[in-house]
């Protein structure tokens, strides 16, 4: 008993309380009050994420974290879901799956995001781990084809969550999903929406449907609607479905009935004829996708109206102020939102489909539980981001965009709301800001720098006018742990010099800025463990559609991040890391 | 291709500070249209790499008087797909030489006509416009999310195959027939606050 009290917390106390310990900056902390703390932490967490592939080794994980449970790996910037990066960047799965299919035998959840994943890893993982996986999420992940999900369908006989969205595959057949729906009877959420994927057949997912009661949530590619009526039928638990496709002959859609626990939708090329089939059921729906709707303004109005439960709103601009009004009105509970940006050409989307300070205000003071926003719009004033600070007081993460598409916006630059905002919004920690030359001036990003004590992520766009300025916003934001920007005055010293300044920074993304006379003022930034690459310029062809291709160049980036590896081995010819050492001859 | 971080120079002194250049650049004009130029409409203001070579150069600057004598020989630094090449004394013409022979590469308007190496007189023809790294730091537009841009595609694509000889008309006619359905609501609502949403809008294909 003496022992126990001499040496503080026993091992069995801590043994009881750290599996309830999840938060990964608690765990943190833990891990840094001592050696036998360390030990327990490494030896109890179950769940880690990698910002980025490259800041540590498949080996280091391993060692530190033996019996992880779930991995989450991101690897291409964020800037390559905006074709901005190219697609043999990096960020290889290959180690990671080679060192999970050796080591790691406690490993049942995997996400990797921006990833290239190839289709012999896909087998291996299979083969490995196809026994115990839960949940395998292909994110945004490209270098596969339908042979590699195929393994997945065959081994995978316990997996609760297959995730394909948005990922680039290469569509051999539909074997995939029938081997799936052979062999799994426990799916609860299989999504490959916004993939190609056009050869799977829909006997296949009502097969699914039927063997997997448990079935919550399909998301899938372009598929005829009329042809999942058995579907739907079948699949009397799911309560998310989205994807789809509506053809011409719109009078036989009343036909559709959807399953009763339903509340998250999205309906693509659901037009104005289509949308009463989901009047009935509008009341329940908690989230709605009408980011690939055929609707104009006024047909969202209407639709909105019916819906006083949503929580969570996807839409393109066309939904327009009066569209977002209407969203003021009757979506009390409404907790996120996000405004995309449709075509840009008029005769695209309706003329009314335009989003201003006037749906901004409306907005924040109508939908007080709002706790994240995305949005573009063609028009801002500092009272509509006044009035963001005084109402939205759940607000976690708020982007904003100003499109290019008028030449005067009412009311720059932007200094003062956006002070307002981040006074008044207390618990955000993404912002993102993409403005344009006199958007806002230096005093304003040193607002930015004063007044966000918690923000761990920012997107700053054509923000600010001078080096100093940027000087000034680095020596606040002690919380900033990613910072994205682009379009931006500074110079490449300045840049570096921020980087320094910034206590929090560990990733580091620009494009576009003013590059020193010989390249080396970044190295004002070079120190151990900071990894300093180097993308150049590209020439990139727009294949707009009824004009002549565009050629636009795409400037150079610079990618700095924090690495317990050293700099990369695999990089393609194109991307460049930057020595120290090469400048010491000069 | 790696243009900027292709050639580079050592200074003996004197560049411009930042500060220096930051209040050159706020002198210039800003143009709120579209994303920034570096540079607007006017010519970027060069670097000191810029004038020094390219004395000629239809830039803002204030030291156009640079000449070949200050910079007899020195080292240069090239960056290449990966590898770095270093050359020690290398003379202001021959440097003029290489950014000629690299411009004429990689410009658009590329000519078959080689220049000779051992020929170190020839004067490098300045570009029309602005010489490529200052493009560089041209304005870029606001990019798109790939899943919007491929829908956008999509959408267009199924438009024209419905009606391919009236894209346009056809989404006038709807436009008309909501018109014809919803008369009053349309008035009551219809968004005053942006008349010159109308007046000066233009489709553009910015992605």
């Amino acid at each position: 008993m003496l022992d126990m009290a001499d040496r503080g917390m026993s091992d069995e106390v801590l043994n009881c309380v750290m599996p309830y310990i999840h938060d990964p900056k608690d765990r943190d902390a833990v891990s840094l009050v001592c050696r036998r703390w360390y030990e327990l932490d490494a030896l109890t967490r179950k769940h880690i994420t990698i910002a980025l592939c490259y800041t540590t080794t498949p080996g280091r994980l391993r060692g530190r974290f033996p019996h992880l449970e779930s991995l989450k790996l991101k690897g291409k910037p964020r800037a390559a879901m905006f074709n901005l990066i190219m697609e043999d960047w990096g960020g290889y799965v290959t180690p990671w799956v080679k060192e999970i299919s050796d080591y790691f035998d406690c490993l049942k959840s995997l996400h990797f995001r921006r990833m290239i994943v190839k289709d012999s890893d896909l087998q291996l993982l299979a083969q490995a781990r196809g026994r115990v996986l839960l949940v395998l999420k292909l994110d945004k992940c490209s270098g596969f084809s339908t042979d590699g999900l195929l393994h997945v369908g065959r081994s995978c006989r316990n997996l609760r969550t297959l995730f394909l969205e948005e990922s680039q595959i290469v569509d051999k057949d539909g074997e995939w999903l029938h081997e799936l729906a052979m062999n799994n009877t426990v799916l609860e959420t299989l999504n490959f929406y916004m993939t190609e994927l056009a050869t799977v057949q829909f006997e296949d997912l009502e097969l699914i449907a039927r063997n997997c009661r448990s079935l919550t949530s399909m998301k899938i590619s372009d598929f005829e609607i009329l042809d999942l009526v058995g579907f739907f039928r079948a699949a009397t638990a799911l309560e998310e479905f989205a994807g789809g496709s509506f053809s011409e002959q719109s009078d036989k859609y009343s036909a559709v009935s959807f399953p009763p626990k339903l509340c998250r939708l999205g309906l693509n090329y659901m037009g104005k004829n289509e949308m009463p089939i989901v009047f009935p059921f509008a009341s329940l729906l908690k989230k709605l996708d009408l980011l690939y709707c055929l609707l104009d303004t006024e047909d969202h109005c209407l639709l909105i109206q019916k819906c006083p439960n949503l929580e969570f709103l996807e839409a393109r601009n066309v939904i327009g102020d009066r569209g977002l009004e209407v969203l003021a009105q009757s979506c009390k509970k409404l907790r996120r939102l996000r405004i995309e940006r449709g075509a840009d050409e008029q005769e695209m989307e309706d003329e009314e489909g335009v989003v201003s300070q006037r749906g901004l205000m409306a907005l924040a003071r109508g939908c007080l539980e709002i706790e994240y926003v995305a949005i573009y719009v063609s028009d801002i004033t500092n009272a509509a981001l006044e009035c963001i600070g005084a109402h939205s007081k759940k607000l976690c993460d708020f982007r904003l965009v100003l499109l290019e598409r008028e030449e005067r916006i009412t009311d720059l630059p932007l200094d003062n709301g956006v002070r307002a905002l981040l006074r008044g919004c207390q618990k955000l920690r993404r912002f993102a800001l993409y403005l344009r030359s006199g958007g806002l001036t230096d005093v304003g990003l040193n607002y930015i720098g004063q007044y966000s004590p918690n923000v761990r992520w920012m997107l700053l766009g054509y923000v600010g006018e001078s080096d100093a300025g940027l000087l000034e916003f680095s020596r606040g934001c002690p919380s900033l742990q990613k910072l994205e920007m682009r379009g931006c005055c500074f110079s490449e010293r300045a840049l570096a010099v921020a980087a320094m300044q910034l206590t929090s920074l560990r990733y580091l993304w620009v494009q576009g800025y003013r590059a020193s006379e010989t390249g080396r003022d970044l190295l004002v930034m070079a120190r151990p463990f900071w990894n300093i690459e180097l993308i150049p310029s590209r020439g990139v062809t727009i294949n707009a559609p009824d004009r002549e291709p565009v050629s636009i160049e795409h400037p150079a980036h610079i990618l700095a991040y924090y690495s317990l590896a050293g700099p990369r081995t695999d990089f393609p010819s194109t991307v460049t890391p930057l020595d120290p050492a090469s400048f010491l001859t000069l | 291709m790696f243009r900027k971080y292709l050639i580079s120079k050592t200074q003996s002194d004197g560049g411009k500070t930042n500060v220096d250049e930051s209040e050159t650049i706020k002198r210039s004009p800003l143009r709120p249209l579209m994303a920034p130029k570096f540079g607007g409409g006017s010519p970027r203001l060069s670097s000191l790499l810029e004038q020094e070579l390219l004395p000629g150069l239809r830039c803002d600057n204030t030291m156009s008087d640079s000449s070949d004598d200050k910079f007899p020989g020195a080292q240069l630094t090239i960056f290449y797909a990966g590898t770095i090449n270093v050359y020690d004394h290398i003379t202001m013409d021959k440097v003029q030489t290489i950014l000629h022979f690299a411009r004429e590469s990689s410009s658009p308007t590329n000519s078959e006509a080689m220049i000779p190496k051992k020929d170190p007189t020839i004067a490098p023809s300045h570009p029309s416009g602005l010489p490529s790294f200052c493009r560089l730091q041209a304005d870029f537009p606001i990019a798109r999310k790939s899943s919007l841009q491929r829908f956008l595609e999509k959408r267009r694509d199924r438009i024209t195959s419905r009606s391919p000889y009236a894209s346009s008309s056809t989404k006038r006619k709807e436009n008309e027939q909501k018109i014809d359905n919803y008369p009053k609501e349309k008035h009551c609502f219809s968004p005053s606050a942006f008349p010159s949403q109308l007046g000066y809008f233009f489709p553009s294909i910015k992605y």
